[in-house]
Protein backbone atom coordinates (compact mmCIF):
# COMPACT_ATOMS: atom_id res chain seq x y z
CA UNK A 1 0.00 0.00 0.00
CA UNK A 2 1.27 3.26 -0.74
CA UNK A 3 2.44 5.35 2.01
CA UNK A 4 -0.25 7.87 1.81
CA UNK A 5 -2.69 5.78 3.55
CA UNK A 6 -3.18 6.22 7.05
CA UNK A 7 -5.64 4.46 9.46
CA UNK A 8 -8.21 1.56 7.61
CA UNK A 9 -6.88 1.74 3.87
CA UNK A 10 -8.15 5.19 2.96
CA UNK A 11 -6.66 7.79 1.66
CA UNK A 12 -6.32 10.76 3.79
CA UNK A 13 -4.93 13.52 1.98
CA UNK A 14 -2.03 13.21 -0.74
CA UNK A 15 0.68 15.19 1.33
CA UNK A 16 3.20 13.25 2.64
CA UNK A 17 1.98 12.38 5.93
CA UNK A 18 2.92 9.36 8.66
CA UNK A 19 1.03 6.11 8.34
CA UNK A 20 0.94 5.04 11.79
CA UNK A 21 -2.25 3.25 11.69
CA UNK A 22 -2.59 -0.53 10.07
CA UNK A 23 -0.80 -1.11 7.03
CA UNK A 24 -3.57 -2.98 4.54
CA UNK A 25 -0.57 -5.04 3.34
CA UNK A 26 0.56 -6.49 6.44
CA UNK A 27 -2.77 -7.45 8.38
CA UNK A 28 -4.40 -8.29 5.12
CA UNK A 29 -1.11 -10.43 4.24
CA UNK A 30 -1.42 -12.00 7.89
CA UNK A 31 -5.02 -12.74 7.65
CA UNK A 32 -4.40 -14.65 4.21
CA UNK A 33 -1.91 -16.87 6.40
CA UNK A 34 -4.51 -17.91 8.92
CA UNK A 35 -6.97 -19.01 6.31
CA UNK A 36 -4.72 -21.13 4.16
CA UNK A 37 -4.72 -22.61 7.82
CA UNK A 38 -8.40 -23.75 7.81
CA UNK A 39 -8.92 -26.63 5.62
CA UNK A 40 -10.82 -24.09 3.32
CA UNK A 41 -10.58 -22.63 -0.01
CA UNK A 42 -13.25 -20.69 -1.39
CA UNK A 43 -12.75 -16.86 -1.15
CA UNK A 44 -15.31 -14.27 -1.92
CA UNK A 45 -14.44 -11.21 -1.51
CA UNK A 46 -16.58 -7.92 -0.44
CA UNK A 47 -14.76 -4.69 -1.15
CA UNK A 48 -15.47 -1.07 -0.31
CA UNK A 49 -13.76 0.80 -3.66
CA UNK A 50 -10.78 1.48 -1.58
CA UNK A 51 -7.12 1.71 -2.95
CA UNK A 52 -7.97 -2.05 -1.93
CA UNK A 53 -9.18 -3.05 -5.42
CA UNK A 54 -5.16 -2.39 -6.49
CA UNK A 55 -4.26 -5.45 -4.43
CA UNK A 56 -6.43 -7.83 -5.67
CA UNK A 57 -3.53 -9.11 -8.20
CA UNK A 58 -1.73 -9.65 -4.75
CA UNK A 59 -3.97 -11.62 -3.20
CA UNK A 60 -5.15 -13.48 -5.45
CA UNK A 61 -1.56 -14.85 -5.95
CA UNK A 62 -1.13 -14.87 -2.12
CA UNK A 63 -4.16 -17.20 -1.90
CA UNK A 64 -3.05 -19.40 -4.99
CA UNK A 65 0.07 -20.21 -3.21
CA UNK A 66 -1.61 -21.25 -0.24
CA UNK A 67 -4.18 -23.71 -2.38
CA UNK A 68 -7.28 -20.82 -2.53
CA UNK A 69 -9.10 -19.44 -5.11
CA UNK A 70 -11.55 -16.28 -4.95
CA UNK A 71 -14.51 -16.90 -6.45
CA UNK A 72 -16.14 -13.71 -6.38
CA UNK A 73 -15.37 -9.99 -6.45
CA UNK A 74 -18.10 -7.70 -4.88
CA UNK A 75 -17.88 -3.94 -4.78
CA UNK A 76 -20.19 -1.65 -3.05
CA UNK A 77 -20.21 2.42 -2.72
CA UNK A 78 -18.77 3.35 0.13
CA UNK A 79 -21.13 4.04 3.18
CA UNK A 80 -23.63 1.70 0.97
CA UNK A 81 -26.03 -0.33 3.89
CA UNK A 82 -28.16 -2.18 1.53
CA UNK A 83 -26.60 -5.44 1.29
CA UNK A 84 -29.38 -7.51 0.55
CA UNK A 85 -27.88 -8.25 -2.81
CA UNK A 86 -24.32 -9.25 -1.58
CA UNK A 87 -26.27 -11.78 0.86
CA UNK A 88 -27.97 -13.42 -2.03
CA UNK A 89 -24.46 -14.05 -3.65
CA UNK A 90 -22.96 -15.42 -0.52
CA UNK A 91 -25.61 -17.77 -1.14
CA UNK A 92 -25.50 -18.46 -4.29
CA UNK A 93 -21.53 -18.63 -4.76
CA UNK A 94 -20.71 -20.42 -1.11
CA UNK A 95 -17.59 -19.54 -0.23
CA UNK A 96 -15.18 -21.11 2.97
CA UNK A 97 -14.74 -17.14 3.48
CA UNK A 98 -15.84 -13.72 3.02
CA UNK A 99 -12.84 -11.46 2.85
CA UNK A 100 -14.35 -7.87 3.76
CA UNK A 101 -13.35 -4.33 3.42
CA UNK A 102 -16.00 -2.42 4.03
CA UNK A 103 -15.95 0.21 6.40
CA UNK A 104 -17.50 2.32 9.28
CA UNK A 105 -21.39 1.87 9.49
CA UNK A 106 -21.11 -0.41 5.98
CA UNK A 107 -19.74 -3.30 8.64
CA UNK A 108 -22.39 -2.81 11.22
CA UNK A 109 -25.18 -3.44 8.28
CA UNK A 110 -23.53 -6.03 6.69
CA UNK A 111 -23.29 -8.12 9.68
CA UNK A 112 -26.94 -7.34 11.06
CA UNK A 113 -28.06 -8.37 7.15
CA UNK A 114 -26.03 -11.47 7.53
CA UNK A 115 -27.27 -12.49 10.56
CA UNK A 116 -31.08 -11.87 9.55
CA UNK A 117 -30.51 -13.82 6.84
CA UNK A 118 -29.67 -16.50 8.74
CA UNK A 119 -26.43 -16.94 7.48
CA UNK A 120 -23.87 -19.09 9.69
CA UNK A 121 -20.11 -18.17 10.73
CA UNK A 122 -19.14 -21.26 11.40
CA UNK A 123 -19.26 -22.25 7.57
CA UNK A 124 -18.80 -18.88 6.07
CA UNK A 125 -17.32 -16.52 8.27
CA UNK A 126 -16.96 -13.23 7.56
CA UNK A 127 -12.80 -12.04 7.96
CA UNK A 128 -12.03 -8.61 7.62
CA UNK A 129 -9.57 -5.93 8.44
CA UNK A 130 -12.22 -3.23 9.58
CA UNK A 131 -14.11 -4.72 12.14
CA UNK A 132 -13.38 -3.14 15.30
CA UNK A 133 -14.54 -3.40 19.40
CA UNK A 134 -16.54 -0.20 17.94
CA UNK A 135 -18.65 -1.83 15.40
CA UNK A 136 -19.45 -4.20 17.38
CA UNK A 137 -20.54 -2.45 20.16
CA UNK A 138 -22.73 -1.03 17.18
CA UNK A 139 -23.96 -4.25 15.88
CA UNK A 140 -25.19 -6.61 18.50
CA UNK A 141 -22.63 -9.49 20.40
CA UNK A 142 -25.12 -11.96 18.38
CA UNK A 143 -24.27 -10.47 14.96
CA UNK A 144 -20.79 -10.02 15.57
CA UNK A 145 -20.13 -13.55 16.95
CA UNK A 146 -17.60 -16.22 15.24
CA UNK A 147 -16.09 -13.71 12.38
CA UNK A 148 -12.37 -12.60 12.56
CA UNK A 149 -10.05 -9.45 11.93
CA UNK A 150 -6.90 -8.81 11.73
CA UNK A 151 -5.44 -5.92 13.73
CA UNK A 152 -2.12 -4.65 15.40
CA UNK A 153 -4.22 -4.14 18.72
CA UNK A 154 -7.33 -5.22 20.42
CA UNK A 155 -8.87 -4.11 23.48
CA UNK A 156 -8.03 -7.58 25.52
CA UNK A 157 -4.42 -7.53 24.81
CA UNK A 158 -2.52 -8.24 28.08
CA UNK A 159 0.17 -5.61 28.53
CA UNK A 160 1.06 -3.43 31.46
CA UNK A 161 0.42 -0.59 28.93
CA UNK A 162 -2.81 -1.61 27.49
CA UNK A 163 -4.16 -1.65 31.17
CA UNK A 164 -3.18 1.82 31.96
CA UNK A 165 -4.47 2.93 28.49
CA UNK A 166 -7.86 1.35 28.75
CA UNK A 167 -8.42 2.09 32.28
CA UNK A 168 -7.33 5.90 31.87
CA UNK A 169 -9.92 6.15 28.46
CA UNK A 170 -13.18 4.55 30.18
CA UNK A 171 -11.96 7.20 33.19
CA UNK A 172 -11.85 9.80 30.84
CA UNK A 173 -14.99 8.91 28.30
CA UNK A 174 -17.40 6.42 30.06
CA UNK A 175 -17.06 2.94 31.92
CA UNK A 176 -19.16 1.75 28.69
CA UNK A 177 -16.13 2.92 25.91
CA UNK A 178 -14.08 0.98 24.17
CA UNK A 179 -10.56 1.04 22.76
CA UNK A 180 -9.85 0.14 18.94
CA UNK A 181 -6.73 0.08 17.20
CA UNK A 182 -7.98 3.15 15.87
CA UNK A 183 -7.92 5.07 19.15
CA UNK A 184 -4.89 3.62 19.92
CA UNK A 185 -2.73 4.42 17.02
CA UNK A 186 -4.25 7.96 18.25
CA UNK A 187 -2.97 7.66 21.33
CA UNK A 188 0.78 6.31 20.50
CA UNK A 189 1.08 8.62 17.36
CA UNK A 190 0.54 11.58 19.73
CA UNK A 191 3.30 10.44 22.04
CA UNK A 192 5.43 10.02 18.50
CA UNK A 193 4.98 13.15 17.37
CA UNK A 194 5.56 14.76 20.52
CA UNK A 195 8.71 13.00 20.77
CA UNK A 196 9.56 14.36 17.48
CA UNK A 197 8.76 17.97 18.14
CA UNK A 198 10.75 17.75 21.43
CA UNK A 199 13.98 16.97 19.01
CA UNK A 200 13.28 21.19 17.51
CA UNK A 201 13.98 24.40 18.35
CA UNK A 202 11.37 26.10 18.27
CA UNK A 203 12.23 28.33 15.66
CA UNK A 204 12.67 24.91 13.15
CA UNK A 205 9.03 23.54 13.91
CA UNK A 206 7.59 23.17 10.35
CA UNK A 207 5.79 19.96 8.58
CA UNK A 208 9.03 18.95 7.01
CA UNK A 209 11.39 18.65 9.78
CA UNK A 210 8.81 17.25 12.06
CA UNK A 211 8.71 14.81 9.11
CA UNK A 212 12.33 14.07 9.42
CA UNK A 213 12.71 14.23 13.33
CA UNK A 214 10.35 11.46 13.70
CA UNK A 215 12.42 8.68 11.86
CA UNK A 216 13.43 6.06 14.35
CA UNK A 217 11.29 7.54 16.96
CA UNK A 218 9.94 4.62 19.19
CA UNK A 219 7.76 4.41 22.27
CA UNK A 220 5.56 1.19 24.02
CA UNK A 221 2.07 1.68 22.93
CA UNK A 222 -0.24 -0.35 24.78
CA UNK A 223 0.60 -3.00 21.84
CA UNK A 224 3.90 -3.04 22.30
CA UNK A 225 6.92 -1.53 21.21
CA UNK A 226 6.30 0.76 18.10
CA UNK A 227 8.87 2.26 16.22
CA UNK A 228 8.48 4.63 12.76
CA UNK A 229 10.72 2.98 10.14
CA UNK A 230 13.09 5.97 8.70
CA UNK A 231 12.88 4.04 5.40
CA UNK A 232 9.25 4.54 4.67
CA UNK A 233 7.73 6.57 7.44
CA UNK A 234 5.18 3.76 8.74
CA UNK A 235 5.33 2.19 11.77
CA UNK A 236 6.85 -1.35 13.24
CA UNK A 237 3.97 -3.31 14.04
CA UNK A 238 2.43 -6.56 16.23
CA UNK A 239 -0.31 -8.06 13.91
CA UNK A 240 -3.01 -10.29 15.45
CA UNK A 241 -6.06 -11.99 14.43
CA UNK A 242 -8.78 -12.47 16.68
CA UNK A 243 -11.97 -13.97 16.95
CA UNK A 244 -15.14 -11.54 17.88
CA UNK A 245 -17.07 -12.93 20.61
CA UNK A 246 -20.76 -12.59 21.53
CA UNK A 247 -19.89 -10.27 24.30
CA UNK A 248 -18.16 -7.48 22.96
CA UNK A 249 -14.77 -8.44 22.80
CA UNK A 250 -12.46 -10.37 20.78
CA UNK A 251 -10.15 -13.65 21.61
CA UNK A 252 -6.87 -13.33 20.11
CA UNK A 253 -6.35 -16.29 18.21
CA UNK A 254 -2.72 -15.77 16.59
CA UNK A 255 -0.18 -12.96 17.52
CA UNK A 256 3.36 -12.23 15.73
CA UNK A 257 6.07 -13.01 18.45
CA UNK A 258 7.65 -10.00 17.08
CA UNK A 259 7.14 -6.73 16.00
CA UNK A 260 7.16 -6.25 11.87
CA UNK A 261 8.64 -4.42 9.76
CA UNK A 262 6.80 -2.05 7.85
CA UNK A 263 6.45 -2.99 3.87
CA UNK A 264 4.22 -0.35 2.47
CA UNK A 265 4.78 -1.72 -1.73
CA UNK A 266 4.86 -5.42 -0.60
CA UNK A 267 2.16 -5.54 -3.26
CA UNK A 268 3.23 -3.79 -5.78
CA UNK A 269 6.58 -6.26 -7.11
CA UNK A 270 9.21 -4.08 -8.15
CA UNK A 271 9.10 -1.01 -6.04
CA UNK A 272 10.99 -0.48 -2.58
CA UNK A 273 10.30 2.95 -0.43
CA UNK A 274 13.47 3.94 0.40
CA UNK A 275 14.69 7.58 2.45
CA UNK A 276 14.96 9.26 -1.18
CA UNK A 277 11.59 8.32 -2.40
CA UNK A 278 9.81 5.29 -4.16
CA UNK A 279 12.86 3.61 -6.04
CA UNK A 280 12.28 0.34 -9.11
CA UNK A 281 14.20 -2.58 -8.27
CA UNK B 1 -35.58 -19.97 -11.18
CA UNK B 2 -35.05 -20.10 -7.32
CA UNK B 3 -32.29 -16.96 -8.15
CA UNK B 4 -34.95 -15.53 -10.06
CA UNK B 5 -37.57 -15.75 -6.87
CA UNK B 6 -35.02 -14.49 -4.47
CA UNK B 7 -33.85 -11.40 -6.20
CA UNK B 8 -38.39 -10.25 -6.86
CA UNK B 9 -38.17 -11.03 -2.97
CA UNK B 10 -35.03 -8.26 -2.31
CA UNK B 11 -36.03 -6.39 -4.81
CA UNK B 12 -39.46 -6.19 -2.84
CA UNK B 13 -37.42 -5.47 0.59
CA UNK B 14 -35.57 -2.71 -0.91
CA UNK B 15 -38.63 -1.39 -2.67
CA UNK B 16 -40.70 -1.35 0.96
CA UNK B 17 -37.98 0.18 2.38
CA UNK B 18 -37.47 2.82 0.15
CA UNK B 19 -41.36 3.80 0.26
CA UNK B 20 -40.87 3.71 3.84
CA UNK B 21 -38.93 6.63 3.59
CA UNK B 22 -39.95 8.21 0.42
CA UNK B 23 -44.01 8.42 1.93
CA UNK B 24 -42.99 11.32 4.45
CA UNK B 25 -41.45 13.23 1.99
CA UNK B 26 -44.14 12.17 -0.52
CA UNK B 27 -46.48 14.13 2.09
CA UNK B 28 -44.51 16.85 2.29
CA UNK B 29 -43.28 17.95 -1.33
CA UNK B 30 -46.48 16.62 -2.90
CA UNK B 31 -49.01 18.39 -0.94
CA UNK B 32 -46.78 21.14 0.18
CA UNK B 33 -44.44 21.80 -2.44
CA UNK B 34 -41.78 22.07 0.38
CA UNK B 35 -38.36 20.37 -0.92
CA UNK B 36 -37.53 19.68 2.67
CA UNK B 37 -33.99 18.37 2.28
CA UNK B 38 -33.52 17.98 6.61
CA UNK B 39 -36.06 14.77 5.55
CA UNK B 40 -33.22 12.52 5.74
CA UNK B 41 -32.81 14.26 9.23
CA UNK B 42 -35.60 13.35 10.64
CA UNK B 43 -34.61 9.81 9.60
CA UNK B 44 -31.85 9.76 11.52
CA UNK B 45 -33.74 11.45 14.51
CA UNK B 46 -36.51 8.46 14.27
CA UNK B 47 -33.73 5.90 14.57
CA UNK B 48 -32.00 7.99 17.63
CA UNK B 49 -35.49 8.09 19.27
CA UNK B 50 -35.28 4.31 18.70
CA UNK B 51 -31.98 3.71 20.49
CA UNK B 52 -32.98 6.28 23.33
CA UNK B 53 -35.82 4.74 23.94
CA UNK B 54 -33.98 1.21 24.12
CA UNK B 55 -30.87 2.55 26.30
CA UNK B 56 -32.32 4.85 28.82
CA UNK B 57 -35.93 3.65 29.04
CA UNK B 58 -35.73 -0.30 27.84
CA UNK B 59 -38.53 -0.12 25.69
CA UNK B 60 -38.22 -2.59 22.99
CA UNK B 61 -38.50 -1.30 19.08
CA UNK B 62 -42.50 -2.36 18.38
CA UNK B 63 -43.82 -0.87 21.89
CA UNK B 64 -41.68 2.49 21.98
CA UNK B 65 -43.24 3.14 17.84
CA UNK B 66 -46.21 5.46 18.47
CA UNK B 67 -43.56 7.60 20.97
CA UNK B 68 -41.43 7.60 18.26
CA UNK B 69 -43.68 9.31 15.73
CA UNK B 70 -44.68 11.61 18.42
CA UNK B 71 -41.63 12.24 19.02
CA UNK B 72 -40.36 13.02 15.29
CA UNK B 73 -43.87 14.61 14.79
CA UNK B 74 -43.53 17.58 17.36
CA UNK B 75 -40.09 18.31 15.82
CA UNK B 76 -41.38 18.81 12.79
CA UNK B 77 -44.05 20.75 13.70
CA UNK B 78 -41.87 23.06 15.69
CA UNK B 79 -39.18 23.44 12.14
CA UNK B 80 -43.17 24.38 10.56
CA UNK B 81 -44.43 26.43 13.00
CA UNK B 82 -40.92 28.73 13.79
CA UNK B 83 -39.31 28.69 10.66
CA UNK B 84 -41.20 27.19 7.81
CA UNK B 85 -44.13 29.15 7.99
CA UNK B 86 -42.70 32.14 7.60
CA UNK B 87 -41.08 31.34 3.87
CA UNK B 88 -44.39 30.97 1.83
CA UNK B 89 -44.24 30.69 -1.58
CA UNK B 90 -40.63 31.39 -1.51
CA UNK B 91 -39.04 28.32 -3.05
CA UNK B 92 -35.57 28.50 -2.76
CA UNK B 93 -35.28 30.15 0.68
CA UNK B 94 -37.08 26.79 1.70
CA UNK B 95 -34.54 24.65 -0.02
CA UNK B 96 -31.65 27.05 1.95
CA UNK B 97 -33.83 26.92 5.36
CA UNK B 98 -34.13 23.12 5.52
CA UNK B 99 -30.54 22.55 4.24
CA UNK B 100 -29.88 24.29 7.55
CA UNK B 101 -32.02 22.76 9.39
CA UNK B 102 -30.74 19.52 8.33
CA UNK B 103 -27.25 20.44 9.38
CA UNK B 104 -27.99 21.91 12.74
CA UNK B 105 -30.03 18.89 13.70
CA UNK B 106 -27.38 16.32 13.10
CA UNK B 107 -24.29 18.15 14.45
CA UNK B 108 -27.19 18.51 17.46
CA UNK B 109 -27.49 14.59 17.53
CA UNK B 110 -23.52 14.64 17.29
CA UNK B 111 -22.64 17.15 20.33
CA UNK B 112 -25.51 15.51 22.17
CA UNK B 113 -24.76 11.80 22.06
CA UNK B 114 -21.78 11.51 20.02
CA UNK B 115 -20.97 10.39 17.12
CA UNK B 116 -20.24 6.79 17.91
CA UNK B 117 -22.64 4.09 15.76
CA UNK B 118 -25.57 2.82 17.73
CA UNK B 119 -27.28 -0.17 18.56
CA UNK B 120 -31.14 -0.67 18.25
CA UNK B 121 -32.02 -4.33 19.07
CA UNK B 122 -33.60 -6.41 16.59
CA UNK B 123 -37.29 -7.44 18.11
CA UNK B 124 -36.45 -10.62 19.14
CA UNK B 125 -39.69 -12.34 17.56
CA UNK B 126 -38.85 -10.88 14.31
CA UNK B 127 -35.00 -12.19 14.24
CA UNK B 128 -35.24 -15.17 12.74
CA UNK B 129 -35.24 -16.02 8.41
CA UNK B 130 -37.67 -18.09 7.17
CA UNK B 131 -38.59 -19.43 3.61
CA UNK B 132 -40.64 -17.74 1.40
CA UNK B 133 -41.55 -19.45 -1.61
CA UNK B 134 -38.74 -21.72 -2.00
CA UNK B 135 -36.17 -19.04 -0.72
CA UNK B 136 -35.07 -17.65 2.34
CA UNK B 137 -36.03 -14.26 3.62
CA UNK B 138 -35.18 -12.43 6.90
CA UNK B 139 -38.88 -12.22 8.96
CA UNK B 140 -37.82 -8.56 9.62
CA UNK B 141 -37.78 -7.85 5.87
CA UNK B 142 -41.24 -9.78 5.52
CA UNK B 143 -42.44 -7.61 8.51
CA UNK B 144 -40.68 -4.21 6.89
CA UNK B 145 -42.83 -4.96 4.18
CA UNK B 146 -46.16 -5.03 5.68
CA UNK B 147 -44.87 -2.12 7.81
CA UNK B 148 -44.52 -0.03 4.72
CA UNK B 149 -47.94 -1.16 3.12
CA UNK B 150 -49.98 -0.49 6.21
CA UNK B 151 -48.63 2.81 6.91
CA UNK B 152 -49.41 4.06 2.97
CA UNK B 153 -52.80 2.73 3.57
CA UNK B 154 -53.13 5.16 6.32
CA UNK B 155 -52.02 7.76 4.51
CA UNK B 156 -54.07 6.99 1.56
CA UNK B 157 -57.10 6.91 4.51
CA UNK B 158 -55.97 10.20 5.97
CA UNK B 159 -55.64 12.16 2.52
CA UNK B 160 -58.88 10.74 1.26
CA UNK B 161 -61.68 9.97 4.27
CA UNK B 162 -60.80 12.54 6.93
CA UNK B 163 -62.11 16.14 7.49
CA UNK B 164 -58.03 17.32 7.51
CA UNK B 165 -57.31 14.84 4.57
CA UNK B 166 -60.39 16.87 2.79
CA UNK B 167 -58.76 20.39 3.92
CA UNK B 168 -54.87 19.31 2.22
CA UNK B 169 -56.76 18.22 -0.90
CA UNK B 170 -58.59 21.92 -0.80
CA UNK B 171 -55.51 23.67 0.18
CA UNK B 172 -53.52 21.92 -2.52
CA UNK B 173 -55.79 22.94 -5.30
CA UNK B 174 -56.03 26.81 -4.19
CA UNK B 175 -54.88 27.99 -1.16
CA UNK B 176 -56.79 31.54 -1.41
CA UNK B 177 -60.08 29.78 -2.11
CA UNK B 178 -60.30 27.70 0.51
CA UNK B 179 -58.75 30.12 2.99
CA UNK B 180 -62.14 31.58 1.85
CA UNK B 181 -64.29 28.37 2.99
CA UNK B 182 -62.75 28.75 6.50
CA UNK B 183 -60.05 26.40 6.16
CA UNK B 184 -57.13 27.11 8.58
CA UNK B 185 -54.09 26.81 5.59
CA UNK B 186 -51.37 27.93 8.37
CA UNK B 187 -52.58 24.89 10.66
CA UNK B 188 -53.09 22.36 8.33
CA UNK B 189 -49.79 22.55 6.59
CA UNK B 190 -48.52 22.66 10.12
CA UNK B 191 -49.64 19.20 10.99
CA UNK B 192 -49.21 18.13 7.35
CA UNK B 193 -45.32 18.29 7.99
CA UNK B 194 -45.65 17.47 11.63
CA UNK B 195 -47.17 14.19 10.06
CA UNK B 196 -44.69 13.54 6.99
CA UNK B 197 -42.05 14.48 9.60
CA UNK B 198 -43.36 11.64 11.90
CA UNK B 199 -43.35 9.53 9.25
CA UNK B 200 -39.81 9.91 8.40
CA UNK B 201 -39.12 9.52 12.14
CA UNK B 202 -40.52 5.59 11.90
CA UNK B 203 -38.86 4.88 8.85
CA UNK B 204 -35.16 5.55 10.86
CA UNK B 205 -36.93 3.40 13.90
CA UNK B 206 -37.80 0.21 11.74
CA UNK B 207 -34.71 0.19 9.33
CA UNK B 208 -32.33 0.72 12.04
CA UNK B 209 -32.05 -2.42 13.41
CA UNK B 210 -30.87 -3.29 9.92
CA UNK B 211 -28.52 -0.57 9.48
CA UNK B 212 -26.88 1.42 11.89
CA UNK B 213 -27.45 4.03 13.55
CA UNK B 214 -25.12 7.37 12.95
CA UNK B 215 -25.87 11.08 13.08
CA UNK B 216 -24.90 11.19 8.92
CA UNK B 217 -27.47 8.15 8.58
CA UNK B 218 -29.37 10.49 6.70
CA UNK B 219 -27.76 11.81 3.67
CA UNK B 220 -28.07 8.69 2.17
CA UNK B 221 -31.79 8.52 2.65
CA UNK B 222 -32.47 11.98 1.30
CA UNK B 223 -31.40 10.90 -2.24
CA UNK B 224 -33.08 7.93 -2.33
CA UNK B 225 -36.31 9.48 -1.03
CA UNK B 226 -36.29 12.39 -3.69
CA UNK B 227 -35.79 10.01 -6.63
CA UNK B 228 -38.20 7.86 -5.12
CA UNK B 229 -41.06 10.93 -5.56
CA UNK B 230 -39.25 12.53 -8.39
CA UNK B 231 -39.99 9.48 -10.36
CA UNK B 232 -43.83 8.61 -9.40
CA UNK B 233 -44.58 11.61 -9.82
CA UNK B 234 -45.23 14.42 -7.28
CA UNK B 235 -49.05 14.89 -5.37
CA UNK B 236 -49.58 11.12 -6.33
CA UNK B 237 -49.38 8.74 -3.83
CA UNK B 238 -50.09 6.03 -5.91
CA UNK B 239 -47.24 7.13 -8.00
CA UNK B 240 -44.72 7.05 -4.54
CA UNK B 241 -45.84 3.17 -4.20
CA UNK B 242 -44.95 2.10 -7.81
CA UNK B 243 -41.85 4.38 -8.18
CA UNK B 244 -40.30 2.93 -4.75
CA UNK B 245 -41.46 -0.78 -6.06
CA UNK B 246 -39.74 -0.19 -9.48
CA UNK B 247 -36.53 1.77 -8.11
CA UNK B 248 -36.34 -1.28 -5.64
CA UNK B 249 -36.36 -4.27 -7.69
CA UNK B 250 -34.11 -2.38 -10.57
CA UNK B 251 -31.55 -1.93 -8.45
CA UNK B 252 -31.68 -5.33 -6.44
CA UNK B 253 -31.53 -6.83 -9.98
CA UNK B 254 -28.81 -4.90 -11.46
CA UNK B 255 -26.96 -5.21 -7.90
CA UNK B 256 -27.03 -9.17 -8.69
CA UNK B 257 -26.10 -8.95 -12.67
CA UNK B 258 -23.67 -6.74 -11.97
CA UNK B 259 -22.58 -5.00 -8.23
CA UNK B 260 -24.34 -2.27 -5.81
CA UNK B 261 -22.10 0.26 -7.60
CA UNK B 262 -22.93 -0.02 -10.49
CA UNK B 263 -26.45 -0.38 -9.72
CA UNK B 264 -26.60 2.57 -7.81
CA UNK B 265 -25.26 4.64 -11.29
CA UNK B 266 -27.69 2.72 -13.81
CA UNK B 267 -30.82 3.21 -11.46
CA UNK B 268 -30.34 7.49 -11.31
CA UNK B 269 -29.39 7.16 -14.99
CA UNK B 270 -32.52 5.45 -15.65
CA UNK B 271 -34.26 8.09 -13.68
CA UNK B 272 -32.62 11.00 -15.39
CA UNK B 273 -34.00 9.63 -18.93
CA UNK B 274 -37.07 8.77 -17.70
CA UNK B 275 -37.81 12.74 -16.43
CA UNK B 276 -36.32 14.23 -19.69
CA UNK B 277 -39.17 12.41 -21.56
CA UNK B 278 -41.97 12.91 -19.05
CA UNK B 279 -40.87 15.87 -16.31
CA UNK B 280 -44.05 15.07 -14.63
CA UNK B 281 -43.09 11.37 -13.50
CA UNK B 282 -45.19 8.43 -14.08
CA UNK B 283 -48.44 9.36 -12.38
CA UNK B 284 -49.70 12.49 -12.88
CA UNK B 285 -52.47 14.46 -11.17
CA UNK B 286 -54.60 16.32 -14.09
CA UNK B 287 -55.33 19.74 -14.06
CA UNK B 288 -57.70 22.14 -15.82
CA UNK B 289 -55.30 23.97 -18.15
Amino acid sequence: MSSLIALNGRTIDTRPTLPLGTNANRTGFKAMNVSSKWPHNRLLLALSPTNLKRLMPELEKLLEKHGGQVVAEEYVPLGHSEFSSVINKFRSAQPNVIFSTVVGDSVVALHRQYRAAGLDPEKMPMASLTTSENEIAAMGGEAAAGHFTSAPYFMVHKSPENEKFVAAYKKRWGADKVTHFVSESCYFQTFLFKQAVEKLAVSDITPPNIRDAVKGAEMIAPQGKVRIEPANLHTWLWPKIAEAKSDGQFEILVQSSEWRKPLPYAAYPGQVCTEKGLTQT
Amino acid sequence: MDQFVQQIVTGLSIGSILLLVALGLSIIYGSMGIINLAHGEFVMLGAYAAWTFQHYLGLGLLESLVPIFLVVAICGWLIERYVLSFLNNRPLDTILATWGVGIILQQAVRLLVGGELRYVQLPDSLSDSTELLGVQVPVYRIFLFFAALALFALTWLLMNRTMVGMKLRAIIQDRAIAACFGVNARRVYALTFAYGAGLAGLAGALVSPLKSVSPEMGTGYVVDAFMVVVLGGVQSLAGTVFSSFILGELSGGIAFLENDTVAKAMVLLAIVVLIRFRPEGLFTTHVRA
